[in-house]
């Protein structure tokens, strides 16, 4: 059997959607945090 | 009211969205994720599986991030509390105590399921499991569960100690309070989880085929299973419902528990940006990691066809028979380590969940009552260990099934129902918008505005109803269920209404003394 193309594409869009999600929240979650602490 | 008219609050931003995030972390994220995927149209379940994520789970989140803050700025940690500020209504508080009916009915039992994790981690490093087959290690767990006897539990001695320091640890951790506590836990807890969850995705990415023998037993056939789509699946309504029922499971919305951690932010602290933080951070360990272990391995261990019967048999099946047979496998080296921190990785997510669900509770104690917090503590942790008691010995009758399903399954949706039209058509949209929105790091795009007053009800009213009628009736009318079991059912529903009347009626007491302090 093994992944199809669509499977890949699947689940590279869906960790991708994902991890990108995640880096911008806590991106902006400690950006946020510094901010707070220098001021 | 708070007896010294002073909330805790939570010590740092981090430490609120690991805690919330642990609540939402749960078993189901890496056992009944993959297992939804893979039955349900594999990749292509991924597409209403984002849609619900954006029309339902994201919008749920900070509504009940807002309703939370919101009620910690009158003094309320608790969802009866909270209603009555949205709601000028008699009625508005009873519908709040549907929130601690369902935290609470919830942590009798999943604190008692928690107890085996930690059991298991322990069998796994102690190697009491080995060269397991199927059979024998059903044979294994219904022994544990006192159910049977085996070679290895000739009582329920065992299982019962655990659940004693498992809910010794839980009510410790209430005990301590929010940041020292609950905070603490998370700040610990949350990071060994994705450790232990890389390391053993790591692995199982690295397995190949354990076996040559059987060379369609492989790791990549695993992905397959869950990421290959199957695009015809997408004509069928019940694909669209799984993707929306376990959106809502994974997130733990609707139980009340979001609602108490959020009472203890300020009134100007952000809740738009630690909402996303949370829904993605629960994301990350769903789709990610939780889809690359138990599946995959399963396939690579049983083959395509064992592993479709195991995944239809639900997810203890997976959990507890089939990950510990092969982590006993001499194909997996080193396999009692792996064995335990994957039973560890369970338990961190139970217990950072479980703690969640004890909160409300203590936080409606401590609020209305004026209680001190080792009281509230103690009262909670009396009540849960009575009853807990008829879970633990009435197992195999399938009193925790009647209950999983009344208060962890359909309660939740009813619940999530209420409190979205409560929060966006009573107290009103534009008002819940401001709310939601003041303080925020971020802003909440103008297309949620619309999605959380009508997109969002909808859905919660077309899950009730479909619900309703493919389980709830036949759950109610008790079909399949087998004639020596009825008893214990109808006990497992005594249990659940009165305890819906204890707190039914200790709503009423609490907001009878609060009135009449105010006249």
């Amino acid at each position: 059997m093994g992944l199809t193309t669509s499977g890949i594409i699947f689940l590279v869009v869906a960790w991708g959607i994902i991890i990108g999600l995640t880096v911008f929240s806590f991106y902006k979650v400690f950006k946020g945090e510094k901010k707070s602490a220098s001021s | 009211m708070a007896q010294n008219g002073e909330r805790e609050q939570w010590g740092t931003k981090i430490g609120l969205i690991l805690a919330v995030a642990g609540n939402a972390v749960g078993l189901g994220n890496f056992l009944r994720f993959p297992v939804q995927a893979a039955q349900n149209g594999g990749g292509a379940f991924m597409i209403p599986y984002f849609i619900f994520f954006l029309l339902l789970g994201i919008p749920l989140m900070w509504i009940e991030w807002g309703i939370g803050r919101h009620g910690g700025k009158f003094k309320h940690g608790s969802a009866p509390g909270m209603f009555d500020v949205i709601w000028k209504n008699k009625l508005a508080k009873y519908f709040g105590a549907l929130g601690l009916f369902i935290s609470i009915t919830i942590l009798i039992y999943y604190t008692y399921i928690e107890s085996w994790t930690l059991g298991f981690s322990l069998f796994s490093i102690l190697g009491l499991y080995s060269n397991e087959t199927r059979e024998t290690m059903t044979g294994f767990l219904s022994s544990y569960q006192g159910i049977t006897t085996s070679q290895t539990f000739s009582s329920i001695l065992p299982a019962y100690g655990l659940m004693l320091v498992t809910f010794a640890l839980n009510f410790a951790i209430l005990y301590k309070g929010i940041s020292k506590g609950i905070e603490k836990l998370a700040k610990v807890a949350m990071p060994l989880l994705f450790i232990f969850a890389i390391i053993l995705a790591i692995r199982i990415f690295t397995l190949g085929t354990p076996d040559p023998a059987f060379p369609d037993n492989s790791v990549a056939n695993g992905f397959a299973f869950i990421w290959n789509p199957d695009f015809a699946a997408l004509v069928n309504p019940n694909i669209w419902l799984a993707a929306a029922g376990q959106i809502f499971f994974t997130l733990s919305v609707g139980m009340g528990t979001i609602h108490a951690y959020a009472s203890y932010l300020k009134p100007k602290d952000d809740i738009v940006l630690s909402g996303l933080a949370t829904a993605s951070t629960n994301e990350f360990a769903e789709v990610v990691l939780g889809a690359s272990i138990a599946i995959p391995v399963a396939v690579a261990f049983f083959g395509l066809d064992a592993t479709k019967e195991i995944a239809a048999g639900g997810s203890f099946n997976l959990g507890f028979v089939s990950m510990p047979i092969i982590f006993g496998s001499s194909h997996f080296p080193l396999g009692e380590l792996f064995g335990f921190m994957w039973f560890l990785l369970l338990f961190f997510a139970g217990i950072t969940s479980s703690v969640a669900m004890g909160q409300p509770v203590v936080a409606f104690l401590e609020d209305e009552f004026g209680m001190n917090r080792k009281k509230a503590v103690t009262t909670l942790a009396i009540a849960v260990l009575a009853a807990v008691q008829f879970v633990i010995f009435f197992l195999k009758y399938g009193f925790l099934d009647e209950m999983d399903y009344w208060a962890g399954t359909f309660g939740l949706v009813v619940f999530a129902l209420i409190e979205t039209i409560l929060f966006m058509w009573v107290f009103g949209a534009d008002k819940a918008w401001k709310e939601m929105n003041d303080g925020g790091d971020i802003q909440i795009p103008i297309f949620f505005y619309y999605v959380m007053k009508y997109v969002t009800p909808v859905i919660l009213m077309v899950l009730m109803i479909w619900w309703f009628i493919q389980s709830a009736l036949p759950t109610l009318l008790m079909h399949n269920i087998a004639a020596e079991n009825i008893p214990y059912i109808w006990g497992a529903r005594i249990l659940m209404v009165a305890i819906a009347v204890i707190i039914m009626l200790l709503v009423k007491k609490a907001w009878e003394n609060n009135h009449s302090e105010v006249k």
